[in-house]
């Protein structure tokens, strides 16, 4: 019990490093040594996290990530998203929403090459958001649409937080891939009637485009149909039980490399760049992974953990309201914490004793990737919104998050679909898995 | 003193870039292995021997070798609510202290798993599949990595403290676009 005294000081101690704007990597690992350096003092710590930063480092099932990340460098590289935008205009842009409903289309498409939400939302705002500007589609609607459709490739596999949770949480990667297929598309889905039915109502939202004939319309095919194979053989093969995540992951960035060369798509300074820009996003990624992992560590050790997984299951409340609990507290933290860390330090606590109550851990997996998918588009700290604002320096974070809100509706209504129908999540693997 | 000094910089930078290089080559080389290991197993139903272990191992290059190229870039991922809306001089004493603290936990990190890394090289540790592969060599990325990243921290704070300047200022001057630089100014001021 005496252990459980430092927790408060570590507590403060990271809180106030983490609004400092030191790295969150740094900040769970100083606040996990100091919290060790409490109770099995400093030379002790140091020694373990020494010993210890190999062994966190070396997993083959995390080894997934950073090859998904390098498939989605490619295809963004490779100028599939071009080729995916220009489809979707081609065959959507006559609709009411026009190239806002061609881009949220074209996301869902480009999700299946890749599983970085950030680096979706970046090569969306590259591509769709001149047009946008050009065909004077409304600053707010292109802002938030683009800010919002790349969190879809948060939960679409290959989706990096769902790999990071199963592996957290102990649970099957393939099958939670697999599980976000039906809740990705349902946003992506809600996503569409939401602005159909904006821009009906409102028309100057986003002018139309005049119908594309059949011949443009299957000539826009061509660019895209071999990523969107490589995509269906990744998520085909995982759904099958042919190949692993990382196999697959491999599988992936390899045939996404053959695809560009084939079209000469990629020279050799571009893919110096590509293998360059996926170890440093991996990197960035990883040293919070090391962080929250030791800090996890310490909480486990302190007796935090258990005293908080007690109380739960001691809690005299039905399931499903206690899920929600765990949601709020992910919304609240999504706000203003990364998804991954936000992973580490809720998921070993609340997850075992939730699935202790009886609840399905692929429905709480889908439900806490969704949730910080919307912690990436809720202030103070929503990252796609930065990450837009990075690339579009014109929009104003005012602007940015004025225009997520409609999108930030559709996804709070989609979780509350997921949280009281878990068959959304839980069905597809049900059908894939049970032999 | 000051053309040692911008040697040293210029050998940190290179070494840095180097290492982010090698954790380059390391994807690649886990992409390539990987893929094998599906084409050997679909084709000839056979394994290529130590795919997993050497797979596992060079995920470690990755993580640990572009630490302080991230890091000199300013890409690691932060939280500046109460940060940004403190007086200049209070930041550079907040950066001037993680700096510091940063400096001498990761030197020390260095440290221990050098010594660690020392004795599974003398023990000769190895992970056992299919066939054995010793790990000193994949170790060696953590100590490696962490030393640059501990000498990127000094660096920048040596930087503050003769120029004043802060390490996200330094890394927009240098790597940041012109347009997106232009544009940010424009919004603090209006």
């Amino acid at each position: 019990m005496s252990d459980l005294l430092g927790l408060p000081l570590v507590g403060a101690f990271a809180t106030i490093m983490l609004v400092l704007r030191i790295p969150i990597g740094i900040v769970l690992l100083l606040a996990g040594a100091l919290g060790f350096s409490l109770i099995r003092g400093p030379v002790i710590t140091l020694d373990m996290i020494g010993g210890r930063l190999f062994d966190i480092g070396s997993g083959y099932a995390l080894s997934a990530i950073p090859l998904f990340l390098l498939m989605g460098h490619v295809a963004a590289k490779g100028g599939i998203t071009q080729d995916i935008y220009r489809a979707a205009v081609a065959w959507f842009g006559h609709l009411k929403g026009s190239v806002v409903l061609a881009t949220t289309i074209a996301a869902v498409g480009f999700a299946a090459c890749s599983g970085s939400t950030t680096s979706s939302t970046a090569v969306f705002g590259r591509v769709a958001i001149p047009e946008m500007l050009r065909l004077k589609v409304n600053r707010k609607l292109a802002a938030g649409c683009v800010a919002t459709v790349g969190t879809l490739a948060g939960m679409i596999p290959p989706s990096i937080n769902l790999i990071v949770f199963g592996i957290i949480a102990r649970q099957s990667v393939p099958e939670l891939l697999i599980a976000g297929i039906i809740p990705g598309l349902m946003t992506a889905a809600a996503f569409v009637l939401m602005i159909y039915i904006r821009v009906s109502r409102n028309p100057e939202l986003a002018p139309t485009l005049p119908r594309a004939n059949r011949e443009e319309r299957l000539q826009s095919l061509k660019g895209v149909w071999s990523f969107l194979a490589l995509g269906g053989l990744v998520i085909g093969g995982i759904y099958a039980g042919i190949f692993t995540p990382t196999e697959a992951g491999a599988l992936g960035a390899a045939g996404a490399f053959v695809i560009a060369a084939m079209r000469r798509r990629l020279s050799v300074p571009s893919i110096k760049d590509v293998f360059l820009e996926t170890a440093q996003t991996t990197s960035v990624i990883f040293i919070i992974l090391v962080g929250a992992l030791i800090f996890s560590a310490y909480l486990a050790m302190s007796g935090g953990s258990s005293a908080v997984s007690e109380f739960i299951v001691g809690l005299d409340l039905p399931l499903l309201a206690i899920v929600a609990l765990y949601i709020v507290l992910l919304l609240a933290l999504g706000c203003i914490v990364d998804p991954i860390s936000t992973m580490f330090l809720t998921v070993p606590i609340f997850v075992p004793p939730l699935v202790e109550l009886g609840a399905n851990p692929i429905w709480l997996g889908i439900l806490v990737a969704k949730t910080l998918e919307i912690g990436m588009i809720t202030p103070p700290v929503g990252l796609n919104a930065f990450v837009l604002k990075g690339v579009v320096p014109s929009f104003t974070l005012r602007e940015i998050f004025g225009g997520i809100w409609w999108f930030l509706q559709v996804e709070i209504l989609t979780l509350v679909l997921i949280l009281f129908i878990p068959a959304l999540a839980t069905w597809l693997p049900t059908l894939a898995f049970t032999k | 003193m000051t053309s040692l000094a911008t040697a040293a910089t210029r050998l940190q930078d290179r070494l840095e870039e180097l290492l982010c290089y090698v954790s380059a080559f390391a994807v690649a080389a886990m992409m390539l292995i990987t893929t094998l290991e599906v084409i050997a197993r679909a084709a000839f139903y056979k394994s290529v021997p130590g795919s997993y272990e050497y797979v596992s191992l060079l995920f470690v290059y990755l993580i640990y070798l572009g630490l302080a190229f991230s890091q000199r870039r300013d890409a690691h991922i932060t939280i500046g609510i109460v940060y940004d809306r403190l007086p200049r001089k209070a930041r550079q004493i907040v950066q001037g202290v993680f700096l510091a603290v940063a400096f001498i936990f990761f030197a020390a990190i260095t440290w221990t798993s050098a010594v660690s890394t020392w004795s599974n090289y003398v023990l000769g540790d190895t992970v056992l599949g299919v066939i054995e592969v010793q790990t000193w060599w994949a170790r060696a990325a953590v100590p490696v990595g962490c030393a640059l990243f501990s000498l990127r921290f000094m660096t920048q704070l040596c930087c503050l403290v003769t120029s004043g300047e802060l390490y996200e200022e330094t890394a927009a001057r240098k790597y940041v676009p012109q347009e997106v630089q232009e544009a940010e100014q424009q919004e603090g001021t209006s």
